[in-house]
């Protein structure tokens, strides 16, 4: 027999991980993503999210590389753990498509007012009609994928964190064929 | 810290692990003597905690081989054996401590406080400082002469390796085991990109100290502050 439940008892009956991204996207809706700033250096936030990856890529043989500038970048004025949260994000997407024996990129460039960090893999890549369509909520862009793990609002996250710090992000093809994850946030001043 | 628990009792050894990350502790484990032996030979940690009564080789044996081979680590015995005659045998044989189970956790980390205390191998206010660096441990910032610097996680236990061992040729392997641990499945050669962003980091700092390699091994030199001051 079949129930149909009140959103109330939906949200209730939800594991604890998706409510509070379901509140998370809630808050975003309203304009109000609670943010804790602070001046971050962006070398150091990004070898951080590559420290934290760095054993399980192993586990899975997949290659994770950084490249950080060999002069020291301007500070950015962030949420560190919001801009971890979308690293992570970008990085289990990476980490789900690369298969074995592929390779994860990190890197940090400086684009005039803007630092750069970059999240490339030699996984399967993003279809050119996904592109656009993939930061939007609960879209899928593999219909026939059934690892329902690796879906729904990551990137979604992802694009409202990096929008409330006045940044962006976009995704081309990597030269390897894969995905480039591009994430830009405006240097402080 | 990083402390290495040889200990054959499961349960004790998860409880004893989970309330020793809870206080921030970096904690490798194993449950025979042999294996212990090989893990303590490695010198990767600040502090062991070593049961007596364990399978393949007893912990006096562990203790008394890991002295011999010159290895200093701090020890705490930890064991049933409670009777006057063992406590003495535990600590002639190496042990710097001795807790008789049952025990209350706290009375354990009180011990492995005041070891830390007495040692002075690992600093209660978590500042190190060698030449013109100081490094706070506990926020992982590096203070030079020129600016201040957070550093990442792994950038914060090199450069703590270095600053507890100034002027000391240092082995690879062991820097590689107390950075990313024993049996870590990364490779080694994340040690040479990692030395290559902390003398980035001193550079930063404005800092002199820079890391020489030395026949494959690294060493930071250190001047003390009169002989800085007078360059």
């Amino acid at each position: 027999m079949s129930i149909k439940l009140s959103p109330i008892q939906n949200l209730i009956l939800l594991p604890l991980t998706k409510k509070i991204t379901m509140l998370l996207l809630a808050n975003a809706d309203s304009d109000h993503l609670p943010m804790q700033m602070e001046l971050c250096q962006p070398d150091e936030l990004l070898l951080n999210a590559y420290e934290k990856y760095e054993s399980l890529a192993a586990k899975k043989q997949i290659s994770l590389l950084i490249s950080l500038p060999d002069t020291l970048f301007p500070d950015c004025y962030c949420d560190r753990e919001r801009i971890m949260q979308v690293f992570s994000i970008l990085l289990d997407n990476a980490l789900s498509y690369t298969p074995s024996n592929g390779t994860i990129q990190l890197s940090l460039t400086l684009n005039k007012a803007f630092l750069c960090f970059v999240v490339s893999d030699t996984g399967c890549g993003i279809a050119e009609e996904d592109k656009k369509r993939i930061f939007d909520r609960f879209y899928r862009s593999d219909q026939a994928h059934t690892d329902k793990m690796h879906f729904g609002p990551g990137l979604c996250i992802a694009k409202e964190i990096v929008t409330a710090h006045q940044g962006k992000i976009c995704v081309e093809d990597s030269a390897e064929g894969g995905s480039c994850f591009f994430v830009e946030l405006p240097i402080h001043c | 810290m990083k402390i290495l628990l040889i200990e054959d009792d499961k349960n004790l050894c998860e409880l004893l692990q989970y309330q020793l990350q809870k206080e921030m502790h970096q904690v490798d484990y194993c449950h025979d003597g042999r294996d212990g032996l090989d893990l303590f030979l490695q010198n990767a940690h600040d502090l062991v905690l070593l049961d007596r009564m364990l399978p393949t080789m007893n912990g006096l044996l562990v203790l008394k081989k890991a002295r011999n081979a010159g290895l200093t680590t701090p020890v705490i015995l930890i064991t049933a054996l409670g009777e006057l005659y063992d406590r003495i045998e535990g600590l002639d044989s190496g042990a710097d401590d001795y807790i008789v189970k049952p025990f209350e956790y706290e009375e354990l980390s009180a011990r492995i406080r005041s070891l830390g205390r007495r040692s002075g191998s690992f600093e209660d206010n978590g500042l190190l400082q060698v030449g013109d660096i100081t490094y706070d441990s506990s926020l992982r910032i590096l203070y030079g002469p020129k600016c201040e610097l957070q550093l990442s996680g792994r950038e914060g236990l090199l450069l703590e390796v270095f600053l507890r061992n100034p002027s000391c040729t240092i082995k690879r392997m062991v820097i590689f085991s107390k950075v990313w641990g024993v049996d870590a499945p990364v490779e080694e050669s994340n040690l040479d990109t990692y030395i290559h962003f902390l003398r980035k980091r001193l550079r930063y700092a404005g800092s002199r100290l820079n890391l020489k390699t030395i026949r494959g091994n690294l060493r930071l030199p250190f001047l003390c502050r009169r002989q800085y001051e007078n360059k």
